[in-house]
């Protein structure tokens, strides 16, 4: 019983392919959603030289 | 998933040489693609290099008017037309169920069009040549933009954006 215990990890994970099916779709929907959020988060406003040009203020 | 579970003890033994070399070969298959993915980019002219801005509908409907009013030589069915000149910001805003204003530009000439949507999600698709982006509401979608041939080009809606979708078209001269 002792060495059945000693399951590597990894190996619990590799020989559960539901769990691998699972984390092939859940690693990238949250990668990509990160990645989206970030680059929600640094869109810069319409520069100001623009809207000058424009609106003379 | 293996159709047999795998063999006891299968983690700790070693990899197998011709299960390396096909993980090796897949490793340089994705790294080629990876670099093609860029090459393509730069030489192939596939997907438009673009600067993206935050704006709000009032502010870039506060734009187009003031550009629209700067650059102002007409009416077309009751939309203006405007002609700015070569290398400046021009300003294209869609909204139920426009593309205003109408556009002539020079061949040959760059120009920065920004692009926003008033109210939903609409596409902009330039026909006949198809090129196709799309316009988002509380964005504005910066493309450099060089026409190369003379003619007349119609913007259609490419993303459905109500009852008067089909009736979206926009219009951009090309002047020699």
């Amino acid at each position: 019983m002792s060495e059945e215990k000693k399951v590597p990890f990894l190996q619990l994970v590799f020989d559960d392919f539901i769990l691998l099916l699972f984390l092939g779709v859940a690693v990238y929907a949250v990668s990509y959603l990160i990645w989206g959020l970030i680059e929600i988060a640094w869109t810069p406003p319409i520069p100001d030289e623009i809207k000058q040009a424009l609106l003379g203020r | 998933m293996a159709i047999l579970p795998p063999r006891e003890g299968w983690f700790h033994q070693k990899v197998a040489r011709d299960e390396k070399i096909w993980m090796g070969l897949a490793f340089v298959v994705s790294l080629f693609l990876f670099f093609w993915m860029i090459v393509w980019h730069v030489y192939a002219k596939q997907n438009p290099s673009f600067v993206t801005y935050k704006t709000t509908p009032e502010e870039f409907y506060e734009l187009t008017q003031a550009f629209i009013d700067k650059y102002r030589i007409g009416e077309e069915n009751g939309i203006p037309v405007v002609k700015p000149p070569p290398g400046s910001d021009v300003f294209l805003l869609a909204r139920q169920f426009r593309w205003e204003p109408v556009l002539v530009l020079k061949k040959g000439e760059e120009y920065r069009f920004h692009i926003s949507s008033l109210d939903v999600l609409h596409g902009f698709s330039l026909q006949p040549v198809n090129m196709n982006f799309m316009v988002y509401p509380k964005y504005d979608y910066v493309l450099t933009f060089r026409p190369t041939s003379a003619g007349e080009y119609y913007i259609v809606c490419n993303e459905f954006c109500g009852i008067g979708h089909h009736m979206m078209v926009g219009k951009i001269i090309v002047e020699e």
